[in-house]
């Protein structure tokens, strides 16, 4: 299998956390930017993504390998101080918070870049996961006042099915249909 | 209405098997967990495995075979003509 167990998981969940961190540090307002100043990208493997990658035909692609190394880049359009920010997968009415931070940007920092290793965001998941995941995340600068706010649908590689919870949806799919055949049978008359 | 199947048990699985199917869409890279996804499909499934137990289309009889619904009035042949029989061999007995 080409995937290497905590790492490629994590892969997705922080491309989600730098996209989404990079799109809320920017200026022009795109699709998944739906509010505040932010903007940034995401580069993987020579394909940069940005906010615009917001619909679930148009996710970020995560590969389903160890070692991947990404490059994100954020701006604020201007220095935000006091600032924190989180990044969360949703899941129904709910989401699992995957990354945050927090900071003073004595240095009036306007935008940030930099690689990110892709294992060390699959090492804090639990499972071995794959699929369609909708990334949010969020960026406020209490100072200022300024919260930045976006979304980018994440999608990371692999064969659900060689996955435990993808092949356990599968078997656990076709048994719940089995239940409703046997409902849908007509009860022997009791004597 | 009567139901001829089982409800309980088709509201259950109804409802699990729409909850896995949005596993699996989500899994398949089809649609994320979103609200639709985990509310809305097992609610959409509770409904469809409610309905085919109160529907129940496995398991019934089926018509009735034109002899055996004409089998009192056959001369030879036939479920009268042979519980007909049945009861002779008995009195000659």
């Amino acid at each position: 299998m080409s995937r290497v167990a905590p790492t490629v998981r994590q892969v997705g969940i922080f491309a989600v956390a730098s996209t989404v961190w990079a799109l809320g540090t920017a200026g022009t307002a795109t699709a998944a930017i739906t509010k505040g100043p932010c903007d940034g990208s995401v580069t993987i493997r020579g394909t940069t993504y940005t906010p615009a990658n917001d619909t679930p035909g148009n996710p970020v692609v995560v590969p389903n390998e160890a070692g991947v190394r990404i490059r994100y880049f954020g701006t604020t359009g201007s220095p935000l101080h006091n600032h924190t920010g989180a990044i969360s997968v949703v899941i129904g009415p709910g989401s699992i918070t995957v990354a945050n931070w927090s900071g003073q940007n004595d240095n009036d920092e306007v935008e940030k870049e930099g690689p990110y290793n892709l294992d060390d965001a699959y090492a804090k998941l639990p499972l071995d996961i794959v699929g369609l995941f909708r990334v949010e995340g969020f960026h406020f600068a209490a100072k200022e006042g300024v919260r930045c706010e976006g979304f980018a649908y994440v999608k990371i590689e692999g064969n659900p099915l060689a996955t435990v919870p993808g092949a356990a949806a599968a078997v656990l799919t076709i048994v719940s249909a089995v239940g409703v055949a046997v409902s849908g049978m007509v009860r022997k008359a009791k004597p | 209405m009567k139901p001829r199947g089982r409800p309980v048990l088709g509201a259950i699985s109804g409802f699990f098997l729409g909850l896995f199917v949005a596993i699996d869409l989500q899994q398949f890279s089809v649609r994320p967990l979103d609200n639709l996804s985990v509310i809305g499909l097992p609610l959409i499934g509770l409904a469809i495995g409610l309905g085919v137990a109160l529907w129940a289309p496995l398991g019934r009889k089926g018509p009735k075979s034109p002899a055996a619904a004409v089998g009192p009035t056959t001369e030879r042949g036939g479920a009268a003509a042979r519980d007909a029989g049945s009861d002779g061999s008995t009195q000659n007995a």
